[in-house]
């Protein structure tokens, strides 16, 4: 039927986002868990996602038994990136016992005669084993052991430099002086938090259109609306309005929870906050409606959701895996997922003070873009017969 | 002047036929009565009527525009009203016809006017504020009337309308239809109720995707070929059933309870048939019902 999409008549969007704003506002159940449901996603996985290591179980196994080796012990409890699982305290057995059932990552060993080698002033060695069952927490862990004996024997060599009798201020040395920009203490909830209101949105958002179109074909209420002359258009766009209306309160909900609660800082502007918000639900929230239009029962609509919505915002948006390090197939494929580019944004926003839509402008014709692909498609699929 | 014309009209689904070969018509200002048992085919036919399911083969024209290619246009002038409720219950009586009356792009003055009206003959004005989930199935199917009403249409298209409601409501339904018919609305409406078919002006009985007659009620009863008998049993069911078995000239018969229709070839069979048995059970001529028409038709 070719003369049902012709000019969208504004007026009947209207009545279809009263009617749709109703049927959310009537359902109170529904409606508290899509309030609440952010929020508390939002405090349960930012605790839960972290990239900062702290207090890491681990064991020495000092064999050495020397001043110098119960130095460098110290060091490392004192570092406050680890601590000493006591249990497994100098004993081997069962410290390799310990990192089996993973009670520890991390095992330090000093061998015998570090301190008097080094009091010969020979090069000695530390052993330290990590868990490679556990990559991304080892070799952190490593990183930090790697920090601290380089630092202890920083301290050797100044001393042995210093009792030859060398003004320890005029050895030749380079250092790193590292600096980072933007979230200086590196710490992982600014970028966490920012990638999880995306995340949290994008389930959400989908979640709540995948249902309408199949819904009224559940509920009978079909069959009545496609004997009236409304057209597909008009109801997707009445139904995506009505949905964007809710999710810019939960939007705006996780947004305060991480700025108050979590202390994220904002340095962005609020406006280019608002404009990206608008356009990422305008993408989810037409996803869903795209699922919506294809699924033929609500369980089915709600499963293919969760599908194309959480492991590829999670996995596929640069939120844990930075993208560029990806092969270029899959550097394509992550393209179509709406979370990606609200991931950037969001991250820009919350973090680089007066970045506004002109460094994001790609961002947005993206979402934009994808935003308009899913409505279409959606309309185009929404027939009105029943065959 | 015709509003639906509809030749050789056929819809088959994966593998059952629904309508197989349809051809009437249907006046401007008609009640025009769909009548036939469960799976006949109604539903089917008023769906492409309406435009919202795709003929299969065959020539529908509504309201001189050919389906389903103008299905959109025809949608503007006509209303629907399927055969299960179809509102949004969690949306009140006046939400649920303001969002209709939006749709179809009635503006707040000319609502309130046409509504007053509506609300007053179905006597929902009370309830106006009720979830539609709420109310009874007579009321639900009133305000489904008043939805598809709110437009103006020039035909109406109502699928079973009466089915499950109970026999007040029912009766009340049809005063209202007959008040919208008084306005010089076009009704299609179907029903497996044969004592409805005396409320339309013309009836089409439809069986096993066709129609098989089409006629005024009054036309119908008078074309029966047969005299019509009815038998009063009174507990002695077997007495009549053997003299039955016995006649020869009987056409057809059919058992309602402690009744019996029986359906003879003419009025000396009908005189023969009363003198044997009067002296048992009451036997009396009576004027055929549709029912009976369409028993005796589909078993000839």
């Amino acid at each position: 039927m070719a003369n049902d999409r012709g000019t969208l008549d504004f007026k009947r969007i209207i009545p279809v986002f009263k009617k749709e704003f109703l049927h959310i506002v009537r359902d109170a159940r529904s409606l508290v868990i899509v309030l609440i449901a952010p929020v508390l996603l939002l405090v349960l996985y930012s605790y839960a996602v972290t990239f900062d290591i702290n207090k890491l179980d681990f064991s020495v196994v000092d064999y050495d038994r020397s001043s110098l080796s119960r130095l460098i012990a110290a060091k490392f409890t004192s570092s406050g990136y680890f601590e000493m699982y006591k249990p497994a305290e100098n004993n081997m057995a069962k410290s390799v016992e310990a990192i089996r059932v993973n009670k520890i990552k991390v095992i330090v060993t000093i061998p015998v005669g570090l301190e008097k080698a080094v009091k010969k002033n020979l090069t000695a060695k530390i052993q330290v084993i990590g868990d490679g069952a556990d990559p991304t927490t080892t070799n952190t862990a490593i990183g930090y052991a790697n920090m601290i004996i380089a630092s202890v024997s920083r301290d050797i060599i100044l001393d042995e430099v210093k009792s030859r009798g060398f003004n320890t201020k005029t050895i030749p040395m380079v250092e790193t002086v590292p600096r980072v920009w933007y979230n200086q203490e590196l710490k992982s909830s600014n970028f966490i938090i920012p990638g999880l209101i995306a995340i949290i949105m994008m389930l959400i958002a989908a979640l709540l259109t995948s249902l309408t179109v199949v819904g009224e074909k559940e509920k009978g209420t079909f069959e009545q609306l496609i004997s009236t002359p409304i057209k597909p258009l008009e109801l997707m766009i009445g139904k995506i309005a009505s949905y964007i209306a809710i999710c810019l309160i939960d939007v705006a909900e996780i947004v305060i929870v991480g700025i108050l609660w979590f202390k994220v800082p904002f340095q962005g502007n609020y406006f280019t906050l608002v404009v990206f918000s608008l356009l990422f639900l305008f993408c989810a929230l037409g996803l869903g409606l795209f699922i919506s239009s294809l699924a033929s029962t609500q369980q089915i609509a709600v499963i293919a959701t969760a599908f194309s919505t959480l492991l590829p915002s999670i996995l596929l948006s640069g939120f844990m895996f930075p993208i560029d390090s990806m092969p270029w197939i899959i550097r394509m494929i992550t393209y179509v997922f709406p979370a990606r580019y609200f991931i950037t944004a969001l991250r820009t926003i919350f973090l680089k003070a007066d970045t506004g839509m002109s460094v994001l402008w790609g961002e947005a014709w993206f979402l934009f873009f994808f935003g308009m692909i899913f409505l279409l498609i959606s309309a185009s699929r929404f027939r009105k017969d029943l065959g | 002047m015709k509003v639906i014309d509809v030749k050789g009209l056929v819809k088959k689904f994966k593998d059952v036929t629904a309508v197989n070969g349809l051809d009437f018509s249907v006046e401007r200002g008609e009640i025009f009565g769909l009548i036939g048992p469960d799976g006949a085919g109604k539903t089917t036919t008023l769906r492409i009527l309406a435009g919202i399911m795709l003929p299969g083969s065959g020539q529908v024209m509504v309201l001189d525009k050919k389906l389903p290619e103008a299905a959109e246009a025809v949608k503007e002038k006509i209303g629907y009203m399927c055969q299960r409720f179809s509102l949004y219950s969690d949306l009140t009586i006046n939400e649920n016809i303001s969002f209709f009356a939006d749709v179809y792009g009635i503006n707040r003055k000319t609502l309130e006017e046409r509504l007053a009206p509506l609300l007053k003959m179905t006597r929902l004005e009370p309830f106006k504020d009720r979830l539609a989930g709420k109310l009874s199935g007579g009321m639900k199917q009133k305000l489904a009337l008043i939805c598809t009403l709110i437009h103006r249409p020039e035909i109406l298209f109502l699928d079973e309308p009466t089915t499950g409601v109970d026999p007040v409501s029912r009766r009340e339904f049809w005063e209202i239809l007959q008040g919208i018919h008084s306005e010089g609305v076009t009704i299609v409406v179907s029903t497996p109720y044969m004592d409805e078919a005396e409320q339309c002006s013309r009836i089409g009985l439809m069986f096993k995707g066709e129609i098989i007659l089409t006629d005024t009620p009054k036309n119908l009863r008078r074309n029966l070929n047969g005299v019509v008998v009815e038998v009063i049993a009174d507990g002695r069911e077997q007495l009549v059933i053997d003299a039955i078995n016995k006649s020869s000239y009987i056409k057809d018969w059919q058992q309602l309870g402690e009744r019996f229709h029986v359906i003879l070839t003419d009025n000396a069979a009908a005189d023969d048939f009363c003198g044997r048995i009067c002296n048992e059970v009451t036997v009396r001529r009576i004027a055929a019902s549709v029912e009976d028409v369409f028993v005796e038709r589909i078993k000839t």
